[in-house]
């Protein structure tokens, strides 16, 4: 359930959204709304990711006879520092080696006589070590399809601390103990490395399918809102040359809150993702590229509307200088509309009511968004004699011109670019007189700038602890790829 | 300094006193003047207030069957009191302020007392009967003590005037007198774990600007003693002080309710309190539940409370939309002859003033909207006497200015 909260919280970017279970009827979902693709490269820092404290090598313990004695090599669990990872798809497959440099591993050694137990310890130091394993997707799981190939350099093998036995000392078949560390390492080196090509990428990646319910927390009941959310992943993921290629389909069913709009979400044709290209990924120097087609974002902009998400109120416990989405009074400049004896205190409240559905529209040759909104309702609160009152409506229609911006860390903020303001009207009980649209216009259009610069900073719809930087972001025909990095 | 000498010169050409005039010592009261004829103090006669009575910082009582209104005009700061019924009014400016005050008055079936804050942070009061002049004293205790404008006043049953106020040490203290000159002061709460269990943290305490308790208190005299109702605003919660005989008891009515995002993990209510008590000595406790904009309505039952929304402020626009009006700042109770609560408040999203009333117990509250012309609920005011009731608030006219307070009276 948790694995959708990432992905809606990103586009609410609300801070009093919850995730619940059931009490929503399944969405219908959108094909290849969501789309992932990324890179030989990129899967291999995904590897890296997944196996962030290094590689880990994991052996159990091994009984070898000697000569009145039994030795017990084992278990060994060892984070193995990775010097490279690299990925190359060559016949069908994946290749993924992972490169060590000198590596030192010590094994403990349970020395058993009939009548006796001596724990010594062996370190053993290979000059080098690569592990190169052959890579297939199946389910969309990340697996090796045979045993990988663990190729060693020299090996030098001492004691650590007193001991009876030494490396040289031969078990029943006369085969050496250091042969037998040796191979013993190496198995386990195979096993571990069979293990660890296990990975589910979108898992790693953090955007996982699931269904859910998705509610707006409020103090006002009116502005609960519900969302049924489900991310599907039947169609099947394609390991190629490419990289690593998922589609997803995005299915939202918003429940009507009452502060939203009486209108219904409208039946956009459903828009596919379109192919995110591995050189454009490289390009940007990021490991994997993350598209969300049009009609998927127009529905979630509907569906955050008519469920109260974009309801903002007074509900908030916080004190004014803890509250970023205060503005301050002087900002506002009342002045400019000519309002009656005002003595209103040092902070204005904005609540904000939509009036109609927002449209999404999508700005390739200037790799930017359009958000139109007609119908904004936003009042403005401020305090008179120690009282909150409404101090002003302003109505209007406005367009947003967003540009996203990158560089960020686990962030995508969003700039308002420009914004046009269209039909803007005020009313207010302390007005001295009708206002001009020459007056109206432009404090409509910074009262507006003032209230929406601060609700377009969204976090990355991942859930992962990973530090991922937005290196670029393309905004295309039918979709916007967000080309993302983990970090280095 | 060297226009020092000039200004004395002029003082001496033109001022007041004359060769013969002989200067009062020590100075004058409140509300008396110097005749200097004969060096003394006489009573300071009370100028007529000429015009439309002002709506700041207004407050009404019921003297027998008189009911006594004061109120400050913003643009001269005269500070003026006097009977008014709904056809007429004798109302006098009983001095002028340095700035705005908030008010407070105390009623017996005799007594009307009207007291505000000096600027050395000691109460002024203004006393009278139906048969008397207006008296004038300043509350002075042995005991030191500076008020600040959470204040509100009652007497008791025996005629003893309490003021209730929020000290600079962000306490709530008693001042009370049974002779309007001999004055005690007593700690009624220091902000430390209520009878009940409930507290508020350490760490809370002091972070808020205006914080502490005695935020807005409200106190009503009952047979067991003085109750008074206040908000913690360090907590946000509503809290009731009881007096039983010197020692005072106090309960957290209401912490609000808490949501579960992070930004309202903790509700905020209590602001606005207003306490009353009804015929059948029945005490209920109006007051705004901020964080949701709601009126409540809480009556203590047993060492707990309960707790009612009268008014939550939803509404239908026109375009069938639900809309959240806030409500209930300025939330003032009485009861009527009947024993109904009655509740009137500002509709804080229209300025609007609304009523509302529970005609039973057990029955839903009715609202109503009482004056909606204009910015009205300000400094709302309710009394219910045998013969009616009287609901006055301050409507703003912007576009007058500062001048541009009006009382609005809607008689029933």
């Amino acid at each position: 359930m948790k694995r959708l909260l990432p992905l809606m919280l990103a586009a609410t970017a609300c801070q009093d959204v919850s995730i619940g279970v059931g009490g929503t009827q399944a969405p219908v979902a959108q094909a290849s709304a969501i789309r992932i693709q990324v890179t030989p490269a990129g899967l291999t820092r995904l590897y890296d990711v997944n196996s962030s404290e290094g590689f880990l090598l994991s052996t159990p313990l091994k009984t070898i006879q000697s000569t009145e004695q039994t030795w017990e090599l084992g278990p060994v669990e060892s984070n193995l520092p990775v010097a490279s990872r690299n990925g190359t798809y060559i016949n069908d497959t994946l290749r993924v080696s992972t490169v060590f440099d000198a590596l030192s591993i010590t094994v403990p050694i349970r020395v058993r006589t009939a009548d006796d137990l001596e724990i010594c310890r062996f370190q053993v130091r290979f000059s080098s070590g690569n592990l190169d394993a052959e890579i297939l997707l199946q389910n969309g799981e990340l697996g090796s399809t045979a045993a990988p190939l663990v190729t060693l350099g020299d090996a030098t093998i001492s004691r650590v601390g007193a001991c009876s036995i030494e490396a040289a000392d031969r078990d029943t078949n006369g085969v050496p103990l250091s042969t037998r560390l040796k191979d013993y390492l190496q198995d386990g080196l195979v096993t571990s490395t069979q293990d660890a090509m296990i990975m589910r990428p979108l898992d790693t990646i953090g955007l996982i399918a699931d269904t859910a319910s998705l509610r707006r927390v409020s103090v006002f009941e009116h502005r609960r809102g519900n969302i049924g959310v489900i991310v599907d992943d039947s169609t099947a993921a394609v390991l190629s040359g490419d990289g690593f290629e998922a589609s997803l389909g995005l299915g939202l069913l918003a429940q009507r809150a009452p502060c939203a709009p009486p209108v219904e979400a409208n039946v956009a044709d459903a828009v596919a993702t379109r192919k995110i290209l591995p050189s454009k990924i490289v390009s940007a120097g990021a490991d994997l590229g993350m598209g969300f087609s049009r009609s998927a974002l127009q529905r979630l902009a509907e569906s955050l509307t008519l469920s109260g998400f974009v309801c903002r109120g007074l509900e908030d416990a916080r004190r004014p200088e803890e509250n970023t989405e205060l503005f301050a009074t002087d900002d506002v400049v009342l002045d400019d509309l000519d309002l009656g004896w005002l003595p209103v205190g040092p902070w204005i409240q904005a609540v904000s009511a939509p009036g109609a559905l927002p449209t999404v529209t999508l700005r390739p040759a200037t790799n930017d968004v359009v958000l139109s909104w007609d119908e904004l309702s936003l009042d403005l609160y401020g305090e008179v004699q120690g009282t909150l009152v409404k101090l002003v409506r302003l109505r209007t229609s406005a367009h947003a011109t967003l540009r996203p911006q990158i560089g960020g860390t686990n962030t995508l903020p969003l700039k308002i670019d420009a914004l046009t303001i269209n039909d803007a009207s005020i009313t207010s009980d302390w007005l001295r007189t009708e206002l001009s649209p020459e007056v109206v216009l432009p404090w409509a259009r910074r009262s507006v700038l003032l209230f929406l610069e601060k609700q377009f900073e969204f976090p990355l719809p991942l859930l992962t602890s990973n530090t991922v930087t937005v290196k670029d972001v393309e905004v295309r025909q039918d979709d916007v790829v967000l080309y993302l990095k983990f970090r280095d | 300094m060297r226009r020092l000498p000039v200004i004395l010169a002029v003082l001496l050409l033109v001022g007041c006193p004359s060769n013969n005039s002989r200067l009062c010592d020590p100075d004058c009261s409140l509300g008396e003047v110097c005749d200097y004829e004969i060096g003394e103090c006489i009573r300071k006669p009370l100028e007529l207030f000429e015009g439309s009575l002002p709506g700041r910082s207004v407050q009404v009582g019921a003297t027998g069957n008189k009911i006594t209104y004061a109120g400050i005009s913003p643009s001269t700061l005269d500070l003026v009191a006097g009977y008014i019924t709904e056809t007429d009014r004798d109302v006098k400016i009983l001095t002028k302020l340095t700035r705005e005050r908030p008010l407070a008055m105390a009623t017996t079936a005799t007594r009307t007392t009207v007291i505000w804050l000096g600027d050395d942070a000691r109460f002024r009061l203004a006393t009278r009967t139906p048969d008397t002049l207006w008296n004038f004293g300043v509350v002075e205790s042995e005991t030191v003590y500076a008020g600040t404008s959470n204040f509100t006043a009652a007497y008791d049953g025996a005629d003893m005037l309490f003021i209730a106020f929020q000290g600079t040490d962000r306490k709530l203290r008693v001042v009370s007198s049974a002779d309007l000159t001999q004055w005690n002061v007593a700690l009624v709460d220091d902000g430390g774990i209520a009878a009940n269990g409930i507290e508020c943290p350490e760490n809370v305490r002091g972070t808020r600007r205006p914080g502490g308790v005695g935020i807005e208190p409200s106190m009503v005299a009952t047979p067991d003693g003085m109750w008074i109702s206040y908000q913690d605003a360090d907590c946000g919660d509503l809290r009731l002080a009881r007096s039983s005989g010197l020692v005072w008891s106090v309960d957290v009515v209401d912490t609000g309710t808490p949501d579960a995002s992070p930004i309202a993990q903790r509700g905020r209510t209590g602001r606005w309190s207003s306490i009353g008590v009804g015929p059948s000595g029945r005490v209920g406790i109006a007051y705004q539940d901020e964080l949701h904009g709601t009126l409540k309505y809480a009556t203590p039952s047993d060492r707990a409370f309960l707790i009612e929304t009268v008014d939550d402020g939803y509404e239908l626009d026109v375009n069938a939309n639900q809309r959240k009006d806030t409500v209930g700042a300025w939330a003032q109770l009485a009861f009527d002859a009947r024993g109904a609560p009655t509740i009137v408040y500002m509709n804080q999203s229209s300025a609007d003033l609304r009523l509302a009333q529970r005609p039973q117990d057990g029955a839903r509250w009715v609202q109503r909207t009482l004056a909606s012309d204009g910015l009205v609920g300000f400094h709302a005011g309710l009394i219910e006497t045998a013969q009616g009731r009287l609901v006055i608030s301050e409507r703003l006219v912007p576009t007058l200015g500062i001048k541009g307070s009006e009382l609005v009276e809607v008689w029933e």
